[in-house]
């Protein structure tokens, strides 16, 4: 293997785990507020692939053009979500909260399944094509853009998590429901624009794949998979710590299939998930 | 006297199954300085936690303000002039004193009027002024309990509730807090009502005590005073 391979895959790795990242982000925003795993969180990424897809095919909308449109769809899927579901099972047992993302997850793999069929969809001709060279270096342009608006959605979301007055409600609520709803938090409501904001950063994540990425019903499958895993990672509930996480994910991925096998790049992914939730449970960096 | 602000009547409240307040009444007037006291496992906190709305009575009344409010959530009471400085104070750890105090003005719009409340509890507890940037986590106990009331304190609450406010504290400045809360009633009109296990400090500031035995209020008493040399505290408390 040459060197060129190597950074080839280093710099491939990197602007996938931008993206990882974000998609973890979401996740983890939401298991932080509520101690509550979203087992839809891969449904939620199709759904916004395929909101994406249609507004194209409907409307020839580029997906960086109906990217906000996505995000905000998603938003109020999110929202919906918890006002729907969640808010009904927050006394009860962790089974009943399990299966209840878990029920949602196959009730929108199948209803995306049923309505648009199992065929793999692809955004063709997206403004964003081809790649460019950097010293010797090819890097495609799609997914160069996908990473910096990931790296820009998750700045973002850090911004208004740290910085703004409703952020910091969200971190009161995070760190303890009770004492936040004694400073006249509306603690409910910081649970729904959680959910709202999770699945907005999956809202991003979506529009920006589609530009190089197909769309299926089960898509959300293998992402969701790495967002755990990157949540885990990063320290359950931690957002920031899922930037760093999500990028080593997507290292690890890619290094992976180059230095062992690519059929076995996902097991290098996984054996390190194992070792750090056996040797390090509050994942690398601690929680939020 | 004041006019009515709060009144309990009859309220019964547990959690689950598991009775700790039995058919309790008890009444706060505006600018009283009402103290609580009774043994461990009284039903002080209860009592407490049931008025705030973060318990819901499976029976009785609770009317604050003239209006029934049993069941409303604790930051409506919030919104409504009500402030409750939690057991153990519960400052968020992981965030500095200012975004705690801005927590505790999470309902105030104007960013001037924060400032203008921030120094209002900067003269109460001056020491905090000095520890702005420092992680609430890091403070020390009396420092996060100083804290926990100004965050209480910041929106002007018409009544203020403190649960064990003395807790874990030295002597010295048990005695520092208490006379900024018999200042701040005074002073501002702030209605008290603290739930305490340190008597002297509570009878210190009180002008009212309720005794508080098993879930039952088993003794009131208008002068406090009385209860400092006698032994009707004594005799309330094992009888």
């Amino acid at each position: 293997m040459t060197v060129e391979v190597l950074l080839q895959g280093i710099i491939g790795g990197l602007l996938m785990g931008f993206i990882y990242a974000l998609i973890a982000a979401g996740l983890s925003l939401i298991f932080g507020l509520m101690e509550i795993v979203n087992f839809a969180h891969g449904e939620f990424l199709m759904l916004a692939m395929f909101s994406t897809f249609w507004a194209w095919s409907l409307w020839r909308l580029d997906p960086l053009v109906s990217l906000p449109l996505t995000a905000g769809l998603l938003f109020l899927l999110g929202m919906a979500t918890y006002h729907g579901i969640i808010r009904w099972i927050l006394g009860a047992p962790m089974l009943a909260q399990i299966f209840a993302t878990f029920g949602l997850a196959v009730f929108l793999r199948s209803a995306a399944q049923a309505l648009w069929g199992a065929d793999f969809q692809l955004v063709k001709n997206p403004w964003v094509q081809g790649r460019i060279s950097l010293g010797g270096l090819y890097v495609g342009l799609p997914q160069l853009v996908a990473s910096v608006g990931a790296v820009v959605a998750f700045g973002f979301l850090y911004w208004f998590i740290r910085r703004t007055e409703t952020g910091l409600a969200l971190q009161a609520t995070a760190q303890d429901r009770q004492a936040a709803s004694l400073m006249g938090i509306h603690t409910e409501r910081m649970f729904a624009l959680g959910w709202g904001i999770g699945a907005a950063c999956v809202g991003v994540a979506g529009a920006l794949l589609t530009i190089f990425f197909y769309v299926f019903p089960d898509v959300g499958a293998t992402f969701s998979l790495l967002a755990y895993v990157a949540v885990a990672l990063g320290g359950f509930g931690n957002v920031p710590g899922t930037l760093a996480a999500g990028v080593i994910v997507g290292l690890v991925e890619v290094l992976g299939g180059l230095l062992i096998a690519p059929a076995l790049k996902y097991v290098a992914v996984f054996v390190i998930y194992l070792v750090v939730v056996l040797v390090r449970p509050q994942g690398l960096f601690g929680r939020f | 006297m004041g006019a009515r602000l709060l009144e309990l009547s009859d309220v019964t409240a547990g959690y689950d199954k598991k009775v700790v307040l039995e058919r309790v009444s008890l009444r706060v007037d505006e600018g009283e300085i009402v103290a609580m006291l009774g043994p461990n496992g009284a039903g002080k906190t209860t009592t407490v936690r049931t008025i705030f709305g973060l318990l819901r009575p499976s029976q009785g009344a609770i009317v604050y303000r003239g209006r029934r409010i049993e069941g409303t959530r604790a930051s409506e009471h919030v919104r409504d002039g009500m402030a409750l400085v939690p057991q153990g104070g519960r400052v968020f750890a992981p965030l500095s004193v200012a975004e705690n105090l801005e927590l505790g003005a999470y309902l105030l719009r104007s960013r001037e009027e924060l400032h203008r409340r921030l120094e209002e509890v900067f003269a109460l507890f001056p020491r905090l002024r000095e520890r702005l940037s420092q992680r609430a986590g890091s403070l020390s106990g009396g420092e996060r309990q100083m804290l926990s009331i100004s965050r209480a304190l910041i929106l002007r609450p018409r009544l203020l509730l403190l649960d064990e406010p003395s807790e874990g504290l030295s002597p010295l400045l048990v005695k520092e807090m208490f006379a900024v809360l018999g200042r701040v009633a005074r002073e501002r009109g702030t209605t008290v009502l603290v739930v305490e296990q340190n008597v002297r400090a509570a009878l210190g500031i009180a002008s009212r005590v309720y005794v508080m035995r098993l879930g039952h209020i088993v003794m009131e008493e208008r002068d406090p005073s009385r209860l400092l040399d006698g032994d009707a505290l004594r005799r309330a408390y094992i009888s």
